[in-house]
């Protein structure tokens, strides 16, 4: 993409990929870790009375709030079990596993990928942590198996306030 | 070897990206901040530069591919003015939430009312809560300085945020003045490699900018403003090193003229302010015992040196260079902060502003002696009349 122009070396011009791998393997496998959440006000230069910045006051983060830095996170993963998405969910598939025939009709239509197969048990599996209740899943199974019931109607509900998760 | 150069405000940023050796520059052109471009793609193709140079197709990709770029661990240089600012609006706060630290050059240009091109603050100013880092220039000099200051202090692992360099278009941009270039290995000792904690590298990989639920987004919001209150300490740090490697003499937050004995402060950012100097010169002739305080940065907002600086005088008057219609004082955005930062005084001054240098105008003497007539008549009056005035428009 370089847009040299004139007598410049035809080597200058490429994207230096050699020079990238290199890079890539100077850098060091970090795992990604949650930083500490920053360290507050500074204290206030000498001579400057008037207002100290700790009329800043400080701002701390509880250790089980913190995000991680920059919300980078390790990958690839499976599922990202960080940043659970399914918070707003109004109501929830319920299975009927007696009806349903295993067509997979819930599994290719989710737009989520909330819907798997155990194949020890053989039985659909439904994943609560994506699962964002739009019932698309309930309306494409053929066999009837699926139930849009309310989370308020469940101990775990996430729409409860007081206990979200 | 150090080198003295005549250059603009925009051969002076990018003499400054060249010297901190910018590994990846997208450009799309828009004037003012283009001469930029046009110097650095020159440098590029010379191979005086050793740099991945690529086209946005809009302001909008321009941040991006350097947003990119500085995800996977290189040093980016982007740039742009007036609407081309407002165009990229988008990525400014994924930028600074994912902490990339690379740099934006903004060479100042009215927004479209329509189709002005003349220099005003306020295409930049509309970005300044985005959590960039982000401060207005004075001279060509102090841009090249600026854009070697704000690697430093963005790259710096305490901070690791995205800086908006922002210099008046036109004013700054397309004058020259006298540059000193210095040595590579001084700015070597004072900017170090950029090194990223967590490159997008296919040895390592990792997600960047994935969803979060929304009850992560307020402990991200306290971490991001926990990290804006440490800047200041390493902005402290930064420009005493800069200092002592380049023998210049920077206050880290603010430039203070003539404050010592003042009564009355012009309270300026930007190149307008060479003229603000000017017209103290000659206020303080015929007796007026006036200063002027310029921010150097206004992300992190200067709260506490500004209010020191400003503590002993009777009356300051805020010079807007952008607009903020309709808001608090009905005028410029600076008078807000500026007000509020002062209120904590045990002794507040006085406080108006002036709206000036909009769309391109040049702020003349006679508007800063007029200024000064107002502040003075306030402090005799003992009584702020207006909050708000604009400069030749205003009933005598």
């Amino acid at each position: 993409m370089k847009t040299k122009t004139g007598k410049t070396k035809e080597k200058d011009r490429r994207i230096n990929v050699q020079g990238l791998k290199a890079k890539a393997l100077k850098a060091k496998a970090v795992p990604v870790k949650i930083r500490k959440a920053a360290s507050n006000a500074t204290p206030a230069a000498p001579g400057t009375p008037i207002m100290p910045e700790a009329i800043f006051g400080t701002i701390r983060v509880p250790r089980d709030r913190e995000v991680p830095f920059g919300a980078i996170t390790p990958a690839p993963v499976r599922q990202q079990d960080l940043f659970i998405t399914s918070n707003w969910r109004v109501v929830r598939p319920v299975i009927d596993h007696e009806k349903c025939t295993r067509c997979f009709s819930c599994y290719i239509s989710c737009p989520d990928s909330c819907w798997s197969f155990n194949e020890a048990e053989e039985k659909m599996e439904w994943n609560w942590k994506f699962c964002k209740g739009c019932q698309i899943c309930v309306h494409e199974c053929p066999a009837d198996a699926l139930e849009a019931v309310p989370e308020l109607d469940f101990e775990d509900g996430v729409v409860r306030l007081e206990k979200p998760f | 070897m150090v080198q003295e150069k005549m250059l603009s405000g925009c051969a002076a940023a990018a003499q400054g990206a060249k010297f901190a050796e910018v590994e990846v520059i997208c450009s799309f052109p828009i004037r003012p901040y283009t001469a930029i471009m046009m110097e650095l793609s020159k440098m590029v193709a010379n191979g005086e530069l050793d740099a991945e140079f690529i086209h946005g197709e809009g302001e909008h990709a321009q941040v991006s591919v350097v947003l990119g770029a500085s995800a996977a661990g290189a040093r980016a240089y982007t740039g742009s003015s007036g609407v081309g600012v407002t165009y990229a609006f988008e990525v400014y706060s994924p930028a600074a939430g994912g902490r990339y630290p690379f740099q934006m050059a903004i060479a100042d240009r009215t927004l479209d009312p329509p189709g002005d091109f003349g220099s005003e603050h306020t295409d930049a100013m509309s970005a300044r809560d985005q959590g960039w880092l982000m401060g207005w220039v004075a001279t060509p000099q102090e841009i090249f300085d600026n854009t070697l200051i704000n690697y430093r202090v963005g790259e710096d692992p305490r901070v690791m945020l995205p800086q908006f360099v922002c210099q008046d278009g036109y004013f700054l941009s397309h004058i020259p003045d006298r540059v000193v270039l210095p040595e590579m290995a001084q700015v070597r000792e004072f900017l170090p490699p950029y090194k990223a904690p967590h490159p997008l590298s296919p040895l390592c990989p990792v997600s960047h900018g994935p969803q979060i639920r929304p009850d992560q987004g307020a402990p991200m919001d306290a971490q991001r403003a926990a990290t804006f209150l440490d800047v200041p300490e390493v902005i402290r740090e930064a420009t005493a090193d800069f200092n002592r490697i380049f023998g210049r003499k920077y206050d880290p937050f603010i430039e203070k003229y003539r404050m010592e004995d003042a009564e009355y402060a012009f309270f300026i950012q930007g190149a307008h302010a060479n003229t603000c100097k000017n017209a103290i010169e000659h206020l303080r002739k015929q007796g007026l015992k006036i200063g002027m305080v310029r921010p150097r940065w206004i992300r992190p907002w200067p709260t506490n040196e500004i209010a020191y600086a400003l503590s002993k005088v009777k009356a300051v008057a805020s010079v807007e260079t952008s607009t903020s219609y309709g808001g608090a004082m009905r005028g410029g955005n600076l008078i807000h902060e500026l007000r509020a930062s002062l209120y904590d005084l045990p002794k507040r001054p006085m406080v108006t502003s002036f709206m000036a240098g909009l769309g391109g105008d040049v702020i003349l003497l006679e508007d800063f002696y007029y200024m000064a007539k107002i502040l003075r008549q306030m402090v005799k009056d003992k009584k702020t009349h207006k909050v708000v005035y604009w400069v030749g428009f205003e009933e005598e």
